[in-house]
């Protein structure tokens, strides 16, 4: 007798039948792939506010913007009616903003200023927004003499000149190269941020299709902890990592090309480089935007990262920092 | 602490040598040992039940399917029993030590009266706690995506064993993640145990004997991983005829043959699987581009398998098998375009392969002590390389290439002895020691460059290789305290030299059943884990380019502590189990905020990692029938899993990415006859955590430290939700199966209709921010995996 429960031809052809419909419907919901879409909840605009400067300066800088929702697709607005203050620790304070004070193009502008050293408080308001306030130390003075010196010795290890005929006149390519060794300021219990970088004084000549004046840094050792390419700063941030002392003998070559038809005036143009001290909350923000700005895995592989704030707001920066030039010549 | 856990070694081992000198003394019997194996293919049986009713004490059969049980003297009843066989009773008069080989005939399922039930197999009897068992036979039944089932995906379907999401086949075990699994293919660890980057696991259902996961109370011989053990046992290989089955889905083929090599000496088993994903696509995707004649491309994509055992008795004391396992996943494109004289190539590849080799041996010392011997060497390599090449095909032709290959990999060489002692019905023993050798090459990009009559490059940067040396020594007694308490004591003592550094540790487990008297059973537990090999990765995806890394005197090892209680009882066929838990975690790793793996191709891996702690804590709920015409369990978790570190998410504690509050399955299967068996799974979690850009303010930035103020850059900076902070889409999803078998006189032949996520609801698997055509934004979630109807055909012989 045969067994009821054994499948007849028709449903071993129903089957197939039916997987095939159940396919093209698979199909028409994958074409559209949405799930859903995200709800976040309503961002409430808070001011942005940068302010980033040497102490020692003719003109300060200040800017608001609003912050805006990842979703507003207007995005963070300028805010030119907002005032800001700066006050000292000594109870000294510098006030402007407001539509009288806006550049166009450049922000909220006060000159002659000189800060002293100390501890200054920033506050910027703005009506309907809550106050955003940061405070922020004066790092000490850069320079080659002083409490806060660097110490600089470089060799000139190679010039090479090219000389060509471009009609009647001669054209120069100067190469030189540098290495350069330079001893940082580490203060015991303090921590130190530097960044090197190279000054561009000149621009790129689209006739002679060549630098005027080009100069690079790099690294002597390109493993070396203490030092991250920071492409915001465009150079080199340097931290001191570990105890006193640790920024000493920071080892780089520096490359200049210089290109030009009076060959004694090339020589005679120094390789510029710039280094700044930064505060300690200036070099984490440069650090934290170099790494969202400049994922190493893309924006899918890379864990997100958070923009340091020293607002209170929590959105920019109030950031100090000392500079001064380094000339390398071909002496 | 290390000088209490001395004391609690020292005491354990006089226990352990009182408890045999007082055993000899007080010897009321003789002992029955040996091994109980399928009477049809002579394969051991692993976990088979030897209870004699008369004195209430039996044993289960270890891994090899050796027992040892010392019995009273006087005749004696005793009951072999297994699920899916039947049992077997003897009445047994010893008057000496008696070797006994149990074989068992396989039963028909559907007849309850197959499985005894012999009560000392019941849940509420076994010291163990927080481990589970799917029977291989259910495992075959279960619906699965393309027909290819799956064994760590059946797992997923248990409480307190979460997916990762939409199809991968990685483990989350109460709150851990998947690289604090240890995952042992006949003894051997796997490193990566996924093909097609997740979606399927690396184990082959045919070639598969038994395996189980224990999450939790963790006995002595395990170690060195926090979250679970999941035990892979191969088939060993028919001693009697030659056997085979063939499979073929639309995703892969496979095939399994076994049979003696010696009858009742020795056999083989072999099985093989491939995937022709390539061969199907690669028409499609030719007659795509067949419109640009002069651009040519060779896409590929396809994994294989293979695995191997060959079981060799010598004796009938000694034991021998050689295990071996070759897995490889290669995945690529290459593309050649021509215009003129010139020819341009580029060709893009990424493989990564598996290889485990084992040598076990076997040996009956006397009828209590029993010994297991393994050497093994476990290979997992990752590679990445692409190359491109231009050629002017003229008179001066010129060429230029630049070629770049990442390799990772890491490969181990143990050596391990296990001893299990019957020392008594009260007592028994296991203890044992292991070696493993491990080198770890964490990355290294070798860069090739070359352009016509210029000096060539060719160069190798990235992280050195290391080695480290991985000892443990444990000791562990089962012991039956009195009627209704039977408790787990051991210690599992370990220590890692690496770099010239050691890393010592004590750890301490236990282990305790206390019967009640309405016959259930409240069980507790404590383990503490230390692990000593780390897996960086990206949370969001799981990538064959996750790197296996060696604690090191930076990145200390990783440690746990848990505890877990529970209540358990069988109510006539179907077994409830309520566990709850607590987890805490130490030395835990993670990517620093804006890192990626792509950072470890070129610098220290250690600069790229921040080390936290975590903890995880819930409840388990499991009702299982694992016998009679209709089959499965309903399971549900109900959890919490956290992580802190100081350099993420401002030093605050976060929801772990896989912290799941909800999670639920039902499995049920059915067998109308022997022709028909339907089988349907649902399950539901909770919404993956993840952390979403929130808002975005415009910033500006100097361009010199030292030039005029006021010359700023703009930058727009988008700012992320705190860590963690939203969910997806809770997930669900309903899969069936129905099996139609056809036997004949040779082979039967099965057709599997399933059909994977039948209402065909889009689970989301990866979230964008799209910009619709008015302008406005949203973020948005995607699935990739609709209703999947699939069809299989298998035959066995």
């Amino acid at each position: 007798m045969k067994q009821k429960t054994s499948p007849s031809i028709a449903l071993y052809l129903a089957l197939p039948l039916a997987c095939f419909v159940l396919l093209l419907s698979g199909c028409e919901r994958l074409g559209n792939g949405v799930v859903r879409e995200i709800e976040f909840p309503a961002h409430t605009p808070q001011l942005a506010v940068t302010l980033i400067s040497r102490p020692t300066t003719d003109t300060l800088v200040a800017r608001a913007r609003t912050s805006a929702g990842i979703l507003d697709t207007t995005g963070s607005k300028r805010l030119k009616n907002a005032l800001f203050t700066l006050s000292h620790e000594n109870g000294t304070s510098l006030t402007w903003g407001g539509q009288s004070d806006w550049v166009g193009g450049v922000g909220h502008v006060i000159t002659s200023v000189n800060l002293e050293p100390g501890l200054w408080t920033l506050r910027c308001e703005e009506e309907n927004f809550e106050t955003a306030t940061a405070v922020q130390l004066t790092p000490p003075q850069i320079d080659s003499l002083g409490e806060y010196p660097y110490a600089i010795a470089t060799t000139l290890n190679n010039v090479e000149i090219d000389e060509y005929n471009e009609g009647e006149e001669f054209k120069y390519v100067v190469y030189r190269n540098w290495t350069m060794e330079l001893d940082l300021p580490d203060r015991p219990g303090d921590r130190d941020f530097f960044v090197l970088k190279a000054q561009q004084t000149d621009e790129w000549d689209e006739e002679e299709e060549f630098w005027e004046n080009n100069t690079q840094i790099s690294p002597e050792i390109e493993d070396d902890t203490r030092m991250t390419y920071n492409r915001l700063a465009g150079g080199w941030m340097i931290e001191d990592i570990s105890d006193a002392n640790s920024l000493n003998a920071l080892g780089f070559e520096v490359d200049q090309y210089l290109s030009g038809s009076n060959l004694d005036s090339l020589l005679a143009r120094p390789a510029k480089l710039e280094l700044a001290a930064l505060s300690n909350e200036l070099a984490e923000y440069y650090r934290t935007l170099e790494l969202i700005n400049n994922p190493s895995g893309g924006p899918l592989f890379t864990e997100p990262l958070l923009a340091f704030s020293n607002m209170s707001t929590g959105f920019g920066c109030f950031g100090l920092y000392t500079s001064c030039e380094l000339e390398l010549t071909g002496e | 602490m290390h000088r209490i856990l001395l004391v609690y070694l020292m005491a354990l081992l006089q226990c352990g040598i009182a408890i045999e000198a007082s055993g000899q003394e007080t010897n009321k019997g003789h002992q029955v040992s040996g091994y109980v194996l399928d009477a049809a293919s002579g394969e051991a049986l692993i976990g088979a039940t030897v209870w004699c009713s008369s004195i209430d004490a039996g044993v289960s059969s270890n891994t090899y399917g050796y027992y040892s049980l010392q019995l009273p003297f006087g005749k004696q009843q005793v009951t072999v029993s297994f699920i899916g066989f039947q049992a077997q009773s003897f009445e047994l008069e010893l008057k000496e030590d008696l070797k006994m080989d149990v074989e068992l005939a396989s039963g028909v399922a559907i007849q309850e009266a197959v499985v005894t039930g012999a009560s000392f197999d019941r849940i509420e009897d076994q010291v163990q706690m927080s481990k589970m068992e799917i029977p291989m036979d259910q495992v075959r039944r279960l619906p699965a995506i393309g027909g290819e089932v799956d064994l760590l995906k059946s797992l997923q379907l248990m409480p307190g064993v979460q997916s990762g999401g939409e199809g991968t086949s990685g483990l989350y075990v109460r709150g851990g993640s998947p690289d604090q699994n240890l995952i042992v293919l006949d003894g051997v660890p796997l490193y990566s145990v996924s093909h097609l980057f997740g979606f399927f696991s690396v184990f082959n259902a045919d070639a598969v004997k038994q395996m189980s996961i224990t999450k939790g109370g963790f006995p002595a011989r395990y170690g060195g991983r926090l979250s679970s053990v999941l035990e892979v046992n191969m088939k060993d290989g028919n001693m009697r005829e030659y056997h085979g089955t063939a499979n073929v889905s639309i995703l892969a083929s496979k095939f399994t043959v076994e049979g003696p090599i010696v009858k009742d000496k020795a056999s083989f088993m072999l099985s093989g699987r491939r995937t022709y994903l390539d061969l199907l696509l690669n028409p499609v995707i030719n007659s795509i581009n067949s419109n640009d004649p002069s651009v040519e491309t060779d896409p590929r994509y396809f994994f294989y398998d293979l695995n191997g055992k060959i079981n060799w008795k010598i004796g009938s004391k000694d034991r021998v098998y050689l295990s071996v396992f070759n897995g490889k996943d290669d995945f690529g494109l290459a593309a050649t375009e021509r215009e003129g004289v010139s020819t341009s190539t580029f060709d893009f590849g990424l493989d990564w392969k598996n290889q485990v080799l084992a040598a076990r041996w076997n040996h009956e010392w006397n009828s209590k002590l029993f010994s297991n011997i393994t050497l093994t060497q476990s290979e997992y390599n990752f590679n990445t390389g692409i190359q491109f090449s231009e050629t002017e095909n003229t008179s001066d032709s010129t060429s230029a290439s630049f070629a770049s290959l990442y390799r990772s990999g890491i490969v181990d060489y143990a050596a391990r002895i296990d001893f299990s002692n019957a020392i008594s019905n009260r007592h028994y023993l296991r203890y044992g020691g292991n070696i493993t050798l491990r080198q770890f090459n964490p990355g290294a990009t070798t860069l090739q460059l070359q352009s016509g009559d210029f000096p060539g490059i060719d160069t190798t940067f990235g992280s050195s290789e290391l080695e480290s040396v991985e000892r443990f020594l444990y000791i562990e007694d089962e012991v039956q305290l009195s009627d209704r308490i039977k408790a787990n004591f051991g210690v599992h003592a370990t220590a890692l030299e690496v770099n010239g550094k050691y890393f010592p540790s004590l750890q301490p487990r236990a282990a305790l059943n206390w019967k009640l008297r309405d016959g259930s059973a409240l069980k507790f537990s404590y383990a503490q884990m230390q692990q000593f090999v780390h897996l960086l990765t990206n949370e969001g995806l799981s990538l064959p380019t996750d790197l296996w890394v060696p604690a090191t005197d930076e990145v200390t090892p990783q440690l746990s502590t848990q505890y877990a209680a529970g209540w358990a009882k069988t109510f006539g066929e179907i077994e409830v189990s309520i566990e709850g838990y607590y987890k805490a975690m130490d030395g835990l790793i993670s990517y620093r905020e804006g890192a990626s793996f792509s950072n470890t191709f070129n610098s220290r891996w250690e600069d790229q990692v921040t080390q936290g702690q975590g903890n995880a804590y819930g409840f388990e709920w499991l009702f299982q029938k694992k016998i009679g015409r209709t089959t499965g369990w309903v399971g549900y978790t109900l959890s919490w899993a956290n992580r802190q570190f100081d350099e993420i998410n401002s030093g605050n504690w976060f929801p772990y990415t896989y912290d799941r509050r909800h999670d639920a399955s039902v499995v049920l299967m059915h067998r109308f006859s022997d022709r028909i068996d339907f089988s349907a799974t649902w399950v539901y979690g909770t919404g993956r955590a993840l952390t979403l850009p929130e808002a975005t303010f415009r910033t500006f930035l100097p361009n010199s430290f030292t030039t005029v103020p006021g010359d700023f850059t703009g930058l727009n900076v988008e700012v992320p939700s705190e860590k963690n902070a939203y969910r997806t889409s809770p997930y669900h999803r309903a899969d069936v199966s129905l099996t139609f078998t056809k036997e004949k006189p040779a082979f039967s032949r099965s057709l599997i209709f399933s059909v994977y996520n039948i209402y065909n609801n889009l689970n989301p698997f990866f979230s964008l921010v799209e910009e619709d055509i008015d302008g406005s934004l949203s973020i948005v979630e995607y699935g990739i995996f609709p209703i999947i109807p699939s069809i299989a055909w298998r035959a066995e012989f």
